[in-house]
């Protein structure tokens, strides 16, 4: 029932939660969210039930909703992108297969795998647990990625300038 | 019967390309959300259906009606939003009153 690629990515969910835990516990929100977001959509899609992709595309443009009605911080708009793209590659897969076009599932699983694990990725950086590594490796903050990565970061802690459209 | 499923299925499908589109450009207000939805639920109803027959020479069934409205009204969405931020740079601002 649980292929390998799933048990990679709880993994990966796994050490995200652990580097989120005591930095910046309203990830932990997010990673909720993609976490049902991912079990309603693989649901459905292992149901057998038509249009798989049309709902995984449902559930992502919910998350997308959530994260601009919800998010405080910068950082937590920075989710949006991740599953604006999700949405993109999954109506664009339906577009395909209305057209007639015979494209292989394991590709739309494989980019939207992807997608995931880029999402991990950012929220590993956000929780700043890369930074807590190179102070412990010796990595100097004035070497410029780092210093780049860092400026970065504390940006997107900031509070979000505007209100959701729903507020205002 | 066939009617009303045709009905229903321009209907969702102009909802649900709203809804797609709403995901991809969110907008700043609820007014403007009304606005827009309205517009792109309206042209994807009326629309949908010409651009699927003449355009897209796909079939009537639920599913192509339903893509095809939902399609419409997503592009619509878009090329609105294209066409207020022309207009914002063209259209002089109003003087703020003091």
């Amino acid at each position: 029932m649980i292929s390998d690629f799933d048990v990679a990515l709880l993994i990966g969910v796994a050490i995200v939660v652990l580097a989120s835990w005591r930095t910046n516990r309203r990830a932990l929100l997010w990673i909720a969210a993609a976490a049902l977001d991912f079990i309603v959509s693989t649901a459905y899609w292992r149901s057998g039930l038509p249009y798989g992709a049309a709902a995984g595309a449902f559930c992502d443009g919910m998350v997308v909703l959530a994260a601009n009605h919800f998010g405080r911080a910068r950082w937590e708009l920075g989710v949006r992108p991740f599953f604006q793209a999700s949405v993109a590659v999954n109506i664009s897969f339906v577009a395909t297969q209305l057209m007639g076009i015979r494209l292989d599932q394991d590709i739309l699983s494989i980019v939207l795998e992807a997608i995931n694990w880029a999402f991990l990725l950012f929220l590993f950086w956000v929780s700043g647990t890369p930074d807590w590594l190179a102070n412990v490796l010796g990595i100097p903050d004035t070497w410029r990625p780092r210093r780049v990565l860092l400026r970065a970061r504390v940006a997107l802690q900031q509070e979000r300038r505007s209100e959701s459209f729903w507020t205002t | 019967m066939d009617d009303l499923a045709a009905l229903a299925s321009r209907i969702l499908g102009a909802i649900l390309g709203a809804f797609l589109a709403l995901v991809f450009l969110i907008p700043k207000s609820r007014r403007e959300l009304i606005a827009r939805g309205t517009f792109s639920v309206i042209v994807g109803f009326l629309a949908g259906p010409p651009i699927r027959v003449y355009y897209l020479h796909w079939d009537s069934d639920p599913q192509y009606r339903m893509a095809a409205a939902s399609g419409v009204a997503m592009l619509s969405w878009f090329v609105m939003e294209a066409a207020v931020r022309i207009l914002r740079v063209w259209m002089p601002r109003e003087k703020e009153t003091e």
